[in-house]
């Protein structure tokens, strides 16, 4: 199986999804705010902010691992692409989803599934968002790696089709190039 | 009392707008904080020509609109409003995910004793009171929109509002010239958040 072909993109519900792990699109200092944040905390229960307190603020641009709580999902990966009060930067995104899956990889993780990191309360265009997080996907992917399937859970159905229009450009173009 | 005297508004909106110009006429400084410079722009202009048009009624003598105008700053920072302020006011668009965000900011960087307040319908005082480590300052606020006939301010109790938090707020509508009205916020009249939609 190519790199390209461990990747897919779904319509719905991120918190739904049955992974070994979902990333959260988190500030550096893991408080469970709105969006993604919020629904997390809604469904996963108050276990998941409390292991993130115990993990306290970390560096922008870098992900933390906590339990799913009460998520189908085994684990949640943070990814912090932002202060809180701040906004997601193109290095802030490439950054924090390259270490989301190093870190998925470093605890034997198989499945991983992401959101439009950054796309919603923070405003980050879905486009770009798109380009950068599918180009560290797929440089993740050319590497070793325990993960065979990354998804991309889009909410929103015209997220979703800028998400596989993207996809289609960059898959040819190869993860190297700018 | 009236320990209140900077209140920091995010949104700069008509709502954000309206509580400004309420705030400064009540002798408060006001930290107006909005991304768009554009808006932040309006508002300005907006409460400048408020306060000609009461100078031209009668309504305040000259210096003091002078004084009113100065106590008023704006920023795009939601760091440096919430710092600033002694009551922070959420007056952004109605959506509750932004609420629940814009919450989570003020915890992390209000005062100590600052009272943090929502003027949104989309989202209970009890739930976003639940992501802050003050519930007990946690409180609604609905002012009347400008050109409204109502002078009420009606404060929305939250089950964990304490009662030095509904003081300063009734100070606050005194202060503004609005006649204060405490609405204890039921579960059953509260907006519930629709628990499965979310934005990323």
């Amino acid at each position: 199986m190519s790199a390209s072909d461990k990747i897919e993109f779904l319509q719905g519900d991120l918190t739904e999804m049955d992974t070994d792990a979902i990333v959260n699109a988190a500030n550096n200092d893991l408080k469970l705010g709105g969006g993604v944040a919020g629904a997390i905390r809604r469904k996963g229960g108050p276990q998941i902010q409390a292991e993130c307190d115990e993990i306290g603020t970390i560096p922008l641009g870098g992900a933390a691992i906590t339990s799913g709580g009460k998520l189908k999902a085994r684990h949640v990966i943070h990814a912090a692409s932002m202060e809180l009060g701040g906004r997601t930067s193109a290095l802030t995104l490439r950054s924090s989803t390259a270490h989301s899956l190093r870190i998925a990889a470093q605890n034997g993780l198989k499945t991983i599934a992401f959101p439009a990191v950054g796309t919603g309360i923070a405003e980050f265009p879905v486009r770009e968002c798109a380009e950068i997080m599918l180009r560290e996907c797929l440089r993740h992917l050319d590497g070793e790696t325990t993960i065979e399937k990354i998804y991309f859970v889009l909410y929103d159905p015209r997220a979703l089709a800028e998400f596989q229009e993207v996809y289609a450009e960059v898959r040819g173009k190869g993860a190297s190039a700018k | 009392m009236d320990r209140v005297q900077t209140i920091g508004i995010v949104g700069a909106g008509a709502k954000g707008r309206e509580i400004a110009r309420l705030a400064l006429l009540g002798g408060y400084r006001v930290i107006l904080e909005d991304m768009s410079e554009s808006r932040l722009t309006d508002s300005t202009a907006g409460i400048s020509a408020a306060l000609k048009t009461a100078v031209g009624r009668g309504e305040i003598d000259a210096r003091r609109a002078d004084t009113v105008s100065s106590n008023l700053s704006t920023t795009h920072s939601m760091d440096e409003v919430s710092r600033g302020a002694d009551l922070l006011i959420d007056a952004a668009p109605e959506e509750a995910e932004l609420q629940l965000e814009i919450f989570t900011i003020f915890d992390k960087f209000a005062k100590p004793e600052a009272i943090l307040a929502s003027t949104s319908d989309s989202i209970s005082i009890a739930d976003l009171a639940d992501i802050t480590s003050c519930t007990e300052r946690c409180v609604g606020l609905r002012v009347p929109e400008q050109g409204s006939q109502s002078k009420k301010l009606s404060i929305l109790r939250g089950p964990k509002t304490d009662d030095a938090t509904v003081q300063e707020c009734i100070a606050f509508a005194s202060r503004m010239g609005l006649e204060p009205c405490v609405v204890i916020e039921s579960s059953t009249d509260a907006a519930v958040i629709e628990r499965n939609s979310y934005r990323q």
